[in-house]
Parts: structure tokens; sequence; C-alpha cells
């Protein structure tokens, strides 16, 4: 019993993939395809941006926290070299040099930090660098596909089209009509001439007749006929 | 009414959008090895109908100028601002002695010769009524390498070197939103 369910839902399922056949348009399929492609491309290229901007920022904001130790470091030693010319006191030039080297270290560190991020966030920019390079390129890959597949596709509707009409033509009976009238008007002569040799032979049998009988019988001129009605008129 | 509430947003082509003419302020592009951030985005009203656009373009520290001009075909410069006195330190005074700069500039042992002048309005973010300004674009021999002096009122002067550049040159443009 449940096999014939199966079964009917199988028949089911094949007529109503049959009808949805019936409506695809590959073309159409593809097209839209395509423009969900792009769609996952543009989200794509848009995290990829906001990606590249934060490693450009951290970047950036790296190599000023290098340039700001640097400069920290520059500013310890001129407090020093100042203290050494005497223009300022040596434990004053040692405390604010201290002080200097202590905000140098906190932007190496920040520095350094920072690099590490920005290079993390740079592997992050090449890993969606390449699913926008593997994207872009299945979609140019699918457009020329697309445009080759138009011009397939109007072959194949044209082709189906003399096809269908080469078979609409025989199906119909056109040819076989035309055979057929052949044939009718072959009978017709061929009854045509059949009456013809009938004809023929019944007029053949009369004259028969019609020569036997007048055989022997004289032959009466014009004149000699003429004559014969004025006398019989009384008028000669 | 309804069509307002229903218009569909229209989205960019990733594959076709994304060109050096179409940049916004936001979008990243790469050029030399680095990528640039478009910080801003500016046009020039020649008169007649005649504009020029130019794109501010930002990596780490530094700041490029993208202007794009179409005349018979379009043409891309890449400047960077640089004082005028670094060009010529007597370039100022002549142009207010003169209402001119020289024909023929020389900068870093090249000799640059005036390809042309134009008084024009500067559109902050291609907006606005626009500020009046003059300009003297100069070229070197090779035709590449560009030097541009612009006066902005009495004594106020902006020089920009660079060169020209080709669309092919810059890659991965990427929008933001």
């Amino acid at each position: 019993m449940a096999g014939i369910f199966q079964r009917l839902f199988k028949v089911g399922q094949a007529e109503a993939h049959s009808l949805i056949d019936k409506f695809e348009d590959p073309i159409k399929l593809m097209e839209q395809g395509i423009r969900d492609l792009k769609k996952d491309l543009q989200s794509t290229l848009t995290s990829l941006a906001e990606v590249k901007a934060i490693q450009i920022r951290l970047s950036k904001e790296a190599e000023d926290n290098k340039k700001r130790a640097a400069d920290y470091e520059r500013k310890a030693m001129l407090l020093l070299e100042k203290a050494k010319k005497g223009e300022i006191e040596m434990a004053e030039a040692e405390r604010l040099a201290t002080e200097a080297l202590n905000l140098r270290d906190q932007a190496a560190d920040k520095a350094k930090s920072l690099t590490e991020q920005a290079i993390a966030q740079q592997k992050m920019v090449e890993k969606l660098q390449a699913n926008v390079d593997k994207l872009k390129s299945q979609l140019s890959q699918h457009e020329n596909e697309l445009i080759t597949l138009k011009a397939r596709a109007k072959t194949a509707a044209a082709t189906k089209k003399i096809n269908k009409r080469l078979s609409t033509i025989d199906s119909s009976g056109t040819l076989s009509m035309i055979e057929k009238m052949k044939q009718k008007i072959e009978e017709d002569e061929a009854l045509a001439q059949a009456y013809g040799e009938i004809a023929a032979v019944d007029v053949s049998v009369d004259k028969e007749i019609d020569e036997a009988i007048n055989k022997g019988a004289p032959s009466i001129s014009a004149d000699e006929r003429l004559m014969e009605l004025k006398k019989k008129m009384g008028l000669t | 009414m309804f069509e307002k509430f229903f218009k569909k947003k229209k989205g960019i082509d990733p594959l076709k959008d994304l060109t050096l003419a179409k940049l916004k302020v936001g979008y990243l592009v790469d050029y030399d090895m680095r990528t640039w951030e478009v910080t801003g985005y500016n046009r020039y009203d020649w008169g007649g109908g005649d504009y020029s656009e130019e794109w501010e373009l930002k990596s780490g520290s530094d700041t490029r100028y993208l202007e794009k001009e179409e005349d018979d075909e379009i043409e891309w410069c890449l400047t960077k601002k640089v004082s005028i006195e670094a060009i010529d330190p007597a370039l100022p005074e002549i142009i207010i002695k003169h209402e001119d700069p020289p024909k023929e500039i020389i900068y870093n042992g090249e000799r640059y010769y005036m390809e042309s002048t134009g008084a024009g309005y500067f559109l902050k973010d291609g907006k606005g009524l626009g500020e009046e300004f003059i300009r003297w674009d100069y070229l070197d021999e090779t035709g590449k390498k560009v030097i541009s002096i612009e006066q902005w009122g009495e004594e106020d002067f902006e020089a920009a070197v660079g060169e020209m550049v080709e669309e092919y040159q810059f890659t991965n443009i990427l929008p933001r939103e």
C-alpha cells in the first residue's frame, strides 16, 4: 500500500518538476544568478573596504606613535644636553628626561601593539582580497558565458521554430493531402480514360451495325434527294 | 507618490561602476603599491560649461590630488601640494608685479614650460557658487611632469607638483557605504 502512495508521490513530483521546467527560462535564471553574485561581491567589497580602512588607520596610528616615541627620546636628550650646558638644573633635567622616556616607552608600546593589530588586519585584508578576486573572476566568467548562452538560446529558439514549422507541415497532412490529390487526379484521369475507351467501343459497334444495314443500298446524292422532295410536293 | 516609497535603491555594479571617474568620498583605491582613501571631492568651473573634477586622496600622512580633465579625451593628473617658495621663492613677487608668472620655471633642476592659464571657480565638495582663482599650468619637456600655480585673492598663492597618470595605474577600487 505504501508503495502505491510512494509511486503516486513520485508521479506528482515528476509532473510538478515538468510544470516548473516549462516556466524556467535558463537565460533569466542565469541573469538572476549573476545579479545575486554581484550583490554578494558588492557586500564583500564593502567589507574589504572597511577592513582595509581599519588597517590603514592602525598603520598610521602605529607610525604616529613611533614618531612620538622618537620625539620623546629626542626631547630627553635635549634636556640632558641643556643640563650639561648648565641651562637647566641637572636634577630637573633628569626628572623631565625620565618622564619623557616613560612617555617614549608608552608610545613605543602603543606603536608595537598597533603594528601587531595592523599586521593581523592586513592578513584579513589579503584573505578577503582573495575572495573578492575569486568572485570577480567567477562573475566575469559567468557574464561571458551568459553572452554565449544568449546567442545559443536565440539560435536554438530559431531552429526550434523552423523545425516545429516543418514538423507541423508534415503532420498536418499538407504533404499527404497533396499526395492524395495527386492520386485522386491520377484516378480521375484513369477513369476518364476508361470511360473514353468504353465510349469508343460503343461507337464502333453502332457504326458496324449501320454499315451492315446500309450495305448494298444505293447511295442518293443531294440533287437526287431534292428532286425527290419536289416530286413529292407536286412541284415538278 | 508610491514610486517614491517603492523605488528600488539602485546598487552599484561592482564590475562596471567601480571606475576612477565614479570615485566617491570614502572609497579606497590602490596606486603605486599603496592604498589611498578618497577624503574629498571638488569641482572646478572654468566657464562655458567647462568643468574639471578633483578627488583628494590620503594614504597615511600623504595627501594627493587626482584631477580629471575632459578635453578631446580624458586626462588624469596626480599632484601634491608644495609651497610656492619651494618652486621659486621669488614667484609670488613676480606674479604680483607682472600679474603673471614666467613662461618657464626650473624646478629640481628640470625645466617646465607654461602650458595653459585660466581663471575659474573652485567648488568645494562640488557644490556652491565657488571661489574665484587663477591657475597657471606647466609641463616638463616629456609632457608628463606637471607644476600648477594658483592665485587666490591678491596675495595668496598655492602650488602643486605631480605628473600625468593613466587610469589603469589605479586599481582595486573599493566602495564604502
